[in-house]
């Protein structure tokens, strides 16, 4: 059984929530995008939870992640990384702000 | 479009984007030896159908404007505040873009979130670099001044979770009854308001009734059937009554549309949550003598009223609820607290469930829809206030218990869902089903959507977003926070704001409180027309920023839901385009905002956030690695949507793109299986964690406002009773004056002057006279708080006895607006801008204020 390489890129309001803009992950080959999270959020703790997951585990509203430039739906948690065979893959968790708009 | 090409360059009829406010109207320029001549509305173009207001015609007064700023000037006096002489030194832009350099590159190594960065809801969202080179920076501190003063964070929220959409409108085209309350939809304020017009027009000839619920007869009243006065901030208790005289009284509900769109069957149990499914955790339905899960596609019917046992516990659907709720609210209750009426009250309520004809269908294009013609609007004078998520709450119920909701005839989402262009299939997005079976918005403008709801989390940003998990935000708790941030457990204090074509002394509250606030913050920026107040008083640089008419921009398809007509009719997208070059020395600040990145070194993350906030797929998304000028940018937006064949240059000569809407995209309910909330069940929870964070941070915080059902609660102006303050003083908009921008455009100025409200004290006829006072009589307007602004009182028998109306945002000191110095009034003034004058559920700012009026002596 294989891995998985997961470099990931923080972009956008991460300070606070992560301390670096860049993370290595190495995870299961039929990683889904939530074990990420997951991954990300044992990492990260509590804050970063708070700030990726809304009330009923999607990703907030505000969270876009990107996957080999492929933008995953908020609530598509169970979308798999990378497609048969492949060792690495590239994502993107941008964070924007809840910016107060009226 | 015929006659309106021309040589790039050269002269000829131009098509564009009026900019003199949000709404984007359509628009073609003359251009004749250089020189702008006449503006005027696009006929080929859906965002305006060919109209203008006065603003629009008025845009060549504000592009040739001889007091617009031409340098940066950089102040030399370190001390800020009202009335402080900064100094100002002109220097190059070279020299100014140096300076913030410097300053933004030790922030950003520190920590980018003391980086502020204040847009306006004045001017319309294009690509607004600003905001994506505030994502890209790092900062989560960006907000829109005005937002909670001028606008609708309780309309909006339940425009998302009943509507699918930002705002909303009657369907014109079908609606027979017509209920504004505080409002103008469809007459001048708004959205859309050169189209909806003329819509509206055809919908009161063709008999649409309409009744204006109001305490000033406002633009809308003045037209309308019936005028019905009411107590300021008191809509909820009115609205309310009509639900339970409908519900309890007449028996009027539209049963059908609440079983199968609605959480109204919903079982709820005594605490107030749902009933859940011990396997799946779905909510819970009564059927036949038994619950089931909602979606058990065994449901023969769904009960609405009852009570049952479920697993021991004692609970009733959502309907049921809602129904004995209502009850407290009689006409007569109603009436002591609006006063209105219970026998108009009554009227009302059986007009409006009457002219719904729940039932009854209609057949466009060969389908075979519902038809509910009736509808309630409402905005910022009945939602304006401490409990505007209540508010809104109420109003919207109206038209959900009689299913008046995106069908034919009622209240119509502005566009929200898109089927995309026939060739491309883009923009698309609509309405999902999202957890509980609850309606989750997609292509909303707002960062944050209300549903499925956010986490509450210890406060990170000025706005304190975090504590508004179903709010979508407001610009009032920066002007706290920023002043005590320690106080609001942030962990870090504000180093530089960067103000973008906002004016916030003027749009944020009392402005000796904002200067204050801001007064702390190092290092202030502002682009700008002109040297306004703000800048006068607090920036430490002023960039000149150019005019609309000689921008580059896009429209972003975000604003397909809040500034395209509503119903029937065509999908357009425009592009905004320099119809003279700026004058020497100005610069464009998008232009400014994209160098700004490259000697910051974040060019690359510009780009990447520019992908995401532009739904660029590939091959049409931007290299991280590159640099673009904007029109690189926006080439590849517009190819991106709409094929290769339509690049930004084609956009330049046609001005506009447009395809026909389809039936289910406008009329979209019975096609797509959503339900909405009739019983804001997922508040409670939301409210519990929000209490929790707050408490255990120490907070003041109130949360009672988190509630399933709407109520009725005064705002502090109806609590404090004082001797001699017997007025609700309020702000208003109207619809020649853009907030505090447009005075200092002479032709709008003009017409202000020649009208009784824009630079006046509105007040009622007869209780001015008992008071001695006058029409043109200087007054001085106090509130209990002490804050006091002076007017010229205007007299009307057309104004509720205890309403003091003040328009829109004048009472200007710069002396960078000479056009506007001293003209009319600045309401907000009268408030101390507090959370106490603030509904903690949506941030909307409460703008009503209990005051007393005597005669100037002086
Ligand atoms: S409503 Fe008036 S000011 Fe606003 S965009 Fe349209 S024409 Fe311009």
């Amino acid at each position: 059984m294989g891995f998985l390489d997961v470099a990931v890129s923080f972009r956008g309001i991460t300070r606070g929530v992560v301390d670096a803009p860049q993370v290595q992950l190495r995870l299961s080959p039929d990683a889904t995008v939530a074990d990420l999270l997951h991954s990300l959020g044992d990492r990260y703790g509590p804050r970063f939870q708070e700030r990726v997951f809304a009330q009923d585990g999607s990703l907030q509203s505000y969270v876009t992640l990107v996957v080999n430039g492929a933008t995953v739906e908020g609530s598509d948690l169970g979308h798999r990384l990378a497609a048969e065979g492949q060792e690495q893959v590239e994502a993107q968790v941008f964070i924007f702000s809840a910016m107060a708009g009226g | 479009m015929t006659e309106a090409r021309l040589q790039p360059g050269g002269d000829g009829w131009i098509p564009t984007i009026c900019s003199m406010c949000y709404n984007q109207c359509g628009v073609r320029v003359h251009r004749v030896n250089g020189v702008v001549v006449k503006v005027e509305g696009n006929p080929d173009t859906p965002y305006g159908m060919g109209r203008l207001c006065g603003k629009g015609v008025a845009a060549i007064m504000t592009l040739y404007d001889p007091h617009r700023l031409k340098k940066p000037l950089k102040r030399t006096n370190p001390q800020k505040g009202i009335g402080v002489d900064p100094q100002w030194e002109e220097i190059t832009w070279d020299k100014a873009l140096n300076i913030m350099v410097n300053k933004l590159s030790a922030i950003r190594k520190d920590d980018p979130r003391k980086l502020i960065i204040a847009s306006s809801v004045a001017i319309p969202d294009g690509i607004r670099l600003d905001w994506q080179f505030g994502v890209a920076f790092g900062t989560c501190n960006r907000y829109i001044s005005g937002a909670s003063t001028h606008c609708g964070a309780g309309e909006h929220l339940l425009g998302y979770l009943k509507h699918a959409s930002w705002n909303k409108f009657a369907d014109y085209e079908h609606c027979n009854y017509l209920l504004l309350f505080g409002c103008n939809a469809g007459f001048s304020a708004y959205y859309s308001p050169t189209s909806m017009a003329q819509k509206c027009a055809d919908a009161r000839r063709r008999g649409m009734k309409l009744v204006v619920v109001d305490p000033i007869c406002n633009t809308s009243a003045e037209k309308a059937d019936e005028w019905v006065p009411i107590r300021v901030g008191t809509d909820a208790a009115l609205a309310l009554a009509m639900i339970n005289v409908l519900l309890n009284e007449l028996g009027v509900f539209d049963a059908a549309y609440l079983k199968h769109h609605t959480n109204a069957p919903y079982l709820v149990g005594e605490d107030g949550l749902y009933i859940r499914d011990k396997g799946s955790s779905l909510p819970l339905v009564w059927d036949n003598d038994s619950p089931k899960p909602y979606n058990d596609p065994t449901i023969e019917d769904f009960a609405l009223e009852g009570r049952y046992q479920v697993d021991g516990q004692t609970c009733q659907p959502a309907f049921s609820r809602l129904k004995e709720h209502v009850r407290a609210y009689t006409p007569e209750e109603a009436a002591k607290i609006t006063t209105v009426p219970a026998a108009t009250i009554r009227r009302l309520a059986q007009e409006f469930g009457q002219a719904a004809q729940i039932g009854s269908k209609i057949f466009i294009q060969g389908e075979e829809l519902p038809l509910r013609p009736a509808a309630v609007l409402y905005f910022s004078g009945a939602q304006g206030h401490k409990h505007s998520f209540l508010t809104s709450a109420a109003l919207e119920l109206l038209n959900a218990v009689v299913g008046a909701c995106d069908v034919p005839g009622g209240v119509l989402g502005a566009n929200a869902l898109c089927l995309g262009h026939p060739t491309t299939g883009l923009p698309t997005y609509g309405p999902k089903e999202g957890p509980d079976g609850l309606m989750v918005a997609d292509g909303w403008r707002g960062m944050r959507k209300p549903f499925p709801p956010g986490r509450a989390s210890p406060p990170e940003s000025f706005d304190l977003s975090e504590l508004f998990p179903v709010g979508i935000g407001s610009s009032l708790p920066t002007v706290v926070t920023v002043a005590d941030p320690q106080g609001w457990k942030i962990p870090y204090e504000a180093e530089a704001m960067i103000i973008v074509a906002s004016n916030v002394l003027m749009s944020l509250g009392n402005p000796e409180t904002v200067a204050e606030a801001f007064a702390r913050i190092p290092f202030i920026v502002s682009f700008n027309l002109n040297l306004n107040e703000t800048a006068d008083a607090l920036a430490d640089l002023v960039l000149p920023d150019a005019c609309f008419l000689e921008k580059l921009d896009i429209m972003h398809n975000r604003l397909l839901n809040s500034r395209l007509p509503t119903g029937e009719g065509e999908w357009a997208l425009l592009v905004k385009q320099p119809v003279v070059p700026p004058p020497e020395g100005v610069r464009d600040v998008n232009e400014v905002v994209l160098e700004l990145a490259e000697r910051l070194g974040i060019s690359g993350e510009l780009n990447a956030v520019l992908n995401v906030w532009l739904r660029l797929r590939p091959p049409y998304t931007l290299d991280v690695n590159k640099r673009y000028t904007l029109a690189e940018i926006f080439d590849v937006y517009y190819r991106c949507l709409f094929g290769n064949e339509h690049s930004l240059e084609w956009f330049k000569e046609h001005g506009c793109i447009k395809w026909p809407k389809r039936l289910r995209e406008v009329y979209w309910r019975p096609f797509i299986p959503v339900r909405t909330p009739i019983y804001f069940e997922h508040f409670i929870s939301v409210g519990n964690e929000v209490r929790e964070v707050t408490q255990r941070l120490g907070l003041e915080w109130d949360t009672v406002d988190y509630q399933a059902l709407p109520d009725w609660r005064p705002c502090l102006a109806h609590e404090i009773k004082k001797d001699g303050f017997d007025f609700y003083a309020f702000y208003y908009k109207v619809a020649w004056h853009t907030f505090s921008w447009t005075q200092q455009n002479p032709w709008l100025d003009e017409v202000a002057r020649q009208e009784a409200w824009s630079y006046r004290v509105l007040l009622n006829e007869r209780v001015a006279q008992e008071r001695g006072i006058k029409e043109g009589d200087p007054i001085w307007v106090e509130s209990t708080e002490g804050f006091k602004v002076k007017g010229i009182a205007t007299l009307s028998q057309a104004v509720h006895p205890e309403a003091l109306a003040i328009a829109g945002n004048g009472g200007h000191w710069a002396p960078g607006l000479p056009g506007a110095l001293g003209k009319g009034a600045l309401g907000a003034t009268l408030h101390p801008t507090n959370f106490q004058y603030m509904d903690f559920v949506s941030g909307n700012q409460d703008l009503c204020a209990k005051a007393r009026v005597y005669k100037d002596k002086g």
